[in-house]
């Protein structure tokens, strides 16, 4: 962003920028670092899966599973399933990798519709006031009185066994679901953020110059509200990876045979006490995921977010 | 501030509305009905009639209006089956029961471990809260965080799985001690309350640290400390009456948590509640059911919230001044 040069040869100084430095502060801020590597593995993961995993998540291995006297094979037993097999003598590696995948894809594409939701209507909503305001954030509030694990499972019965809910195996609705209901605390952020850069002198500079409404706010606005938005989506990941996680467990987000970590933990309950090792096997990857992404958060909110940098 | 209250509860109407009117259509637009469960093929002649039976088959709104117009004289409507009384066998015979009589008995377990695992956050989330806080960066503070993490990454189902494969009682190595399943006695009641307590505990330590944090670097602590009170003395009562009072106004969210939450521990734990029945009546198209559940949740979260924004303005005196100005 260039300084904007007012009539009469008056300086108004740029905009700071949201980003400078941010990452050598995370990564000098413990856990900020600590959040980064484990992220970092865990996409490594998610990304090399199908390459990594010696089976596919869905492919029977019967001979070894009549061989050890048609039990499951419990993790380091055989070269060939280093984590052992399930019921069904699946590879229990396999399933785990891609259901490493299938939370970090839920959980991101589900950040990506919170913000198409969240980010125009606060940004509307804070630059227009009046009316528009009143009424969006009206909607808003609504939208923040419902009980969103309620309603999060409701959408995803809804489509229950429908063209629709089968696509990506079930993971649309669970993203779509996710995002219609999470958006409004990005909304109200965004929001508060523009009301309180709207008198800011860079803004009232460009606006003097002549610039119109949506050009202020595209180009002057927006890059200082993605701060505060990278630290609301950052924070939103872990409650998507739960909510996903929890709507599998009930049998309700993705469809067999593909394998999510919550579906495989619902699973491993019906053998509990003969196998607790087919629930704490896909356990460790979902919990791992969700200490990454809080501590990465935690990192991101201590650097970026502007009411602590200042 | 009667006037705010008056507005906020008002404010529930609007609220309730449109939740009704999106459950009530999401439910109704899938597909699928209460007749066609486990794979029953019904004569298309017998579910007309069964449709008109119930009123099913007319327009979506004149629907909605109906079951309103009875919710507001107190008839929740219909359930085409329930828990208890399983369905007959036979296609001419449909069960029905008034909702009330199905989701009545559930009542009580639900509020048991509502109130129960609450009651647990609480006590230990603020417990844990002002000993971390009170011995910053010592070793009682880094307990007390690493347990708080654990409340905060352990997802609530998660937990009550674990703590089913710790206490179960068909494995030779753990004699049982507490029941895994079911809800008949108080010690059914112990792992289910662990369980759900887990993350609003967590929420709530969290919050209470930083606000003692907060607190204990004002000068009116230091005052206290150098007109010679005994320490003890001046964490419970000087620094704890003020650190508290924003951890009131985060009980609202907390407790929107704890509800929607028990429904999966209700599931897990196969206790008798309003969460077992919700999610049985969601699969099978009990559209009375879900529709009087989505309310109850809703009215609970919204109304919870409002009494906890209310209790907020009676105990801080500036929110009150606030509140009136406004």
């Amino acid at each position: 962003m260039t300084t904007v040069e007012l009539a009469g040869g008056r300086r108004v100084a740029p905009a700071p920028r949201a980003f400078q430095g941010a990452f050598a502060a995370l990564w000098a801020h413990p856990r900020g670092r600590i959040g980064l590597v484990l992220v970092a593995i865990m996409a490594l993961l998610a990304a090399l899966g199908p390459e990594l995993a010696p089976w596919s998540f869905s492919e029977l291995d019967l001979a070894s599973q009549r061989a050890n006297r048609h039990q499951p094979l419990l993790p380091l037993e055989n070269v060939a399933h280093p984590l052992g097999t399930d019921i069904l003598s699946r590879d229990m590696l396999s399933r785990v990798l891609y259901g490493i995948r299938v939370s970090l894809l839920v959980a991101i594409i589900a950040q990506v519709v919170i913000v198409a939701i969240g980010l125009p209507i606060g940004a509307i909503a804070g630059w227009f006031g009046g009316r528009v305001e009143t009424l969006l954030m009206r909607a808003t509030d609504v939208v923040a009185t419902f009980p969103q694990l309620v309603f999060i499972i409701m959408f995803t019965v809804a489509f229950y066994d429908t063209p629709f809910q089968r696509m990506l195996d079930g993971l649309l609705v669970v993203m779509l679901a996710i995002g219609l209901l999470s958006w409004v605390v990005v909304a109200r952020l965004v929001r508060a953020e523009v009301l309180s850069l709207k008198h800011r002198s860079y803004v009232e500079g460009a606006r003097a110059i002549g610039l119109p409404g949506m050009a202020i706010l595209r180009r002057h606005l927006m890059p200082n509200l993605m701060g505060s938005v990278v630290v609301a989506v950052s924070a939103g990941v872990p409650a998507a990876i739960l909510t996903e996680a929890t709507l599998s467990f009930l049998g309700l987000g993705i469809q067999p045979p593909s394998p999510s970590l919550g579906s495989l933990i619902w699973t491993g309950t019906e053998t509990l006490s003969q196998f607790p090792h087919l629930v704490i096997i896909p356990a460790v990857p979902l919990v791992l995921l969700l200490v990454a992404f809080t501590m990465l958060g935690d990192g991101l909110r201590d650097v970026l977010d502007p009411r602590l940098r200042h | 501030m009667l006037l705010y209250t008056i507005r906020r509860l008002l404010w529930i109407v609007p609220v309730l509305f449109v939740a009704s009117v999106v459950t009530f259509w999401l439910m109704h637009a899938a597909p699928g009905s209460p007749w066609n469960r486990e794979g029953r093929q019904l004569d298309p002649a017998l579910v007309a009639s069964l449709n008109e039976r119930f009123a099913l088959d007319q327009p979506l709104p004149v629907q909605y209006l109906k079951w309103l117009g009875g919710v507001l004289q107190g008839d929740f409507g219909t359930s085409f089956t329930s828990g208890e009384v399983p369905v007959s066998q036979n296609p001419f015979h449909i069960e029905t029961t008034n909702v009330a009589e199905v989701l009545g008995p559930a009542f009580l377990p639900s509020l048991t471990l509502l109130g129960l695992a609450f009651t647990l956050a609480v006590i230990v989330g603020v417990g844990l809260g002002v000993v971390a806080a009170w011995n910053h960066n010592r070793l009682p503070d880094h307990v007390a965080t690493g347990i708080t993490l654990l409340g905060m990454v352990g997802p609530p189902f998660l937990i009550a799985v674990l703590l089913q494969i710790a206490f179960d009682t068909h494995s030779i190595h753990n004699p049982g001690i507490l029941p895994v399943r079911g809800w008949g006695t108080p010690a059914h009641w112990v792992l289910p309350t662990i369980a759900l307590a887990g993350l609003p505990m967590a929420m709530i330590a969290r919050f209470t640290r930083g606000s003692m944090l907060e607190v204990i670097g004002e000068a009116y602590v230091r005052t206290a400390h150098s007109k010679g009170l005994p320490p003890r003395r001046v964490a419970l009562v000087h620094v704890l009456r003020n650190a508290l009072i924003p951890v009131v106004a985060i009980l609202g969210p907390v407790l929107a948590v704890v509800i929607t939450s028990s429904i999966v521990i209700e599931r897990v734990f196969a206790i008798p509640g309003v969460g077992g029945l919700y999610l049985l009546a969601i699969t099978s198209r009990d559209y009375g059911v879900i529709m009087s559940m989505t309310l109850v949740y809703t009215v609970a979260v919204a109304g919870l919230n409002l009494l906890v924004d209310l209790l907020y303005g009676v105990i801080d005196p500036r929110v009150r001044q606030a509140t009136v100005a406004a």
